[in-house]
């Protein structure tokens, strides 16, 4: 074993009596068992994860770690505790990873999808190392436009053309040249929205009106109609 | 022990962590806001997942940034986690090249749950992980739009602190006016499963060395002969690992809304307190109110009665090897 490894089992085996020192005290045994995961995420292949399906698993072993910890039933051999932590986590992980292709069932969006609908399109997962954080916005736009997003159509829409006037009747008071319906067009359909200031210079209202209006009055109601809508078209998270 | 980097918590990023980003993302009324929902929804994910791995409770549903409904007419980003019982975390993707974030202090109509405070999450390019990398109380925000910079954040450490403090574990919480009504005995019975036991039960389940070595103990002898008239003292042993004592807590019914408390610290065993040892007293915001240390060899510690009212909480601390806490509430 190299000097940086023993040096590390030596803070790990520490930081392990750590955990069972405080085992009446949660505070403390918290705090020690997070200084303890992080310790472990320096072991070779237990911090980052290169793929979604070994990320899902490692996700899983560290539950299932502290679990074992919390239980006592995790009883490294003193003479090889490094051995016998990457054994346990190791094994775990290869068995988290079979439960994960078992269960993986593909529904809503999957990063398995093809990005089009044809045989030899590739799939999100393999864009993804290209469409990473700088790309994600066309990532979005493709599934938007693979996917209809009825909801966002449908509480546009009724922005837009507020079928029952309820935007239009509910205004700051004193204030009636301004309405919900205006200030959702110009707060939520335009990107960037436009400012605050802006708003209330169009509108001859007071800056310190609109925002309370907008937080009090227009908000609640716009979160109803938007609940309503999701109810209506059954969409569940 | 020089651990370095302690303050940082890789986070794996789950296929159901994009799934559920791709799902709210699609369901906005502008791309730009996706990409906002797409890293706001990894950041609220991620804290979840941390902490579950922390074995502290979150709940996704109860959070605003998981309802549809609330996020697309949401001007403002949202990215809260609620802890339940607790309060909430805003939990805030830091880009690469970023270097601190904004945090506005929400009005009163619009903050429904206390929130805690704000914590960072560093996002990499090819988000695959992302890293927990710190936490601001929100008790630190005092403008209304302040900017943070990533050098100001406290380590998880204080995170961790900070949800602790603010949840007394239920179930070790003693009631104290539920000794006096009638209902007593039921909640003793309750209170022996948190190792709470009435002063005569004490005596009786020592061990008998213990017994032996108490006996040799004059001054719990004489602390014995004081109680049971006076008030109700519930005794709870401490295990301190060099040695074991004897936390008393003794309540004195004054009228409906009021009682008194005194506490005491005897040895068990031995015919002193192990030292150094200290004995404090905290109210609910965590202030210290009542304390004493033993330097050296000290038989017992009490510490000046005071008296509570109906509502109010405490916190007995005992710091020794090992630091152990008890919550009550009158």
């Amino acid at each position: 074993m190299d000097e940086e490894l023993r040096q590390l089992e030596q803070k790990l085996r520490l930081q392990y009596e750590e955990i069972l020192r405080h085992r009446s005290n949660a505070l403390e045994r918290t705090k020690a068992i997070n200084h303890f995961l992080i310790l472990c995420q320096s072991l070779p292949g237990l911090g980052r994860a290169d793929n979604l399906a070994y990320a899902d698993a490692l996700n899983r072993t560290w539950i299932r770690f502290v679990k074992k910890i919390d239980k006592g039933e995790f009883n490294p051999n003193p003479d090889s505790f490094l051995q016998s932590l990457l054994n346990w986590i190791k094994s775990d992980i290869r068995y988290r990873i079979i439960d994960g292709i078992k269960e993986n069932n593909p529904g809503w969006f999957s990063l398995d999808n093809r990005v089009r609908n044809e045989e030899d399109s590739s799939t999100y997962l393999e864009q993804l190392p290209d469409t990473n954080l700088s790309g994600l916005e066309q990532l979005i736009e493709l599934e938007q436009q693979r996917k209809i997003n009825r909801f966002a159509l449908e509480v546009k829409r009724y922005i837009e053309e507020d079928p029952e006037g309820k935007l239009k009747n509910c205004t700051p008071r004193g204030y009636p040249q301004c309405n919900c319906q205006q200030v959702s067009q110009r707060r939520l359909l335009k990107e960037p929205p436009i400012t605050w200031q802006d708003i209330a210079n169009e509108f001859n209202i007071p800056f310190g009106s609109l925002t309370p209006y907008w937080s009090r009055k227009c908000k609640p109601l716009l979160q109803k109609i938007a609940l309503e809508i999701v109810q209506h078209l059954g969409y569940k998270v | 022990m020089n651990i370095t980097n302690l303050n940082q918590f890789i986070i794996p990023l789950s296929q159901e962590a994009h799934r559920y980003a791709m799902e709210f993302a699609t369901q906005q009324l502008t791309p730009q806001k996706g990409k906002r929902v797409y890293l706001n929804t990894l950041a609220v994910y991620a804290v979840h997942t941390y902490l579950n791995y922390l074995q502290i409770e979150t709940s996704l549903e109860q959070s605003d940034s998981w309802q549809l409904h609330k996020q697309i007419v949401s001007d403002v980003d949202l990215s809260d986690l609620v802890l339940p019982g607790i309060g909430k975390l805003e939990c805030r993707p830091i880009l690469p090249e970023e270097t601190a974030f904004n945090v506005s202090l929400k009005t009163p109509e619009e903050a429904t749950e206390k929130i805690v405070g704000y914590v960072a999450v560093q996002v990499d390019d090819n988000l695959s992980n992302v890293d927990v990398i710190g936490f601001l109380p929100a008790t630190d925000v005092t403008s209304e739009s302040q900017q943070i910079e990533i050098s100001q954040l406290q380590p998880l450490d204080s995170l961790i602190d900070y949800i602790f403090a603010l949840v007394p574990p239920k179930q070790n919480l003693v009631t104290l006016s539920q000794l006096f009504p009638k209902k007593a005995d039921v909640y003793l019975q309750t209170l022996a499963e948190l190792g709470w036991q009435a002063w005569e039960q004490f005596i009786d389940n020592l061990t008998p060395n213990s017994k032996l070595a108490f006996r040799r103990n004059d001054m719990l002898q004489s602390a014995i002969k004081n109680k049971t008239q006076a008030g109700i003292p519930l005794v709870k042993e401490l295990n301190l690992g060099s040695q074991k004592v004897a936390l008393i807590v003794e309540s004195i019914l004054q009228d409906e809304e009021k009682i008194g408390i005194t506490i005491e610290l005897h040895p068990i065993g031995s015919k002193y307190l192990p030292h150094p040892l200290q004995i404090i007293v905290l109210d609910e915001s965590g202030n210290v109110f009542n304390e004493d240390e033993v330097k050296d060899y000290t038989n017992f510690i009490r510490l000046s009665p005071f008296v509570g009212e109906i509502g109010d909480k405490f916190c007995v601390k005992v710091v020794g090897d090992i630091t152990l806490a008890e919550y009550f509430d009158i």
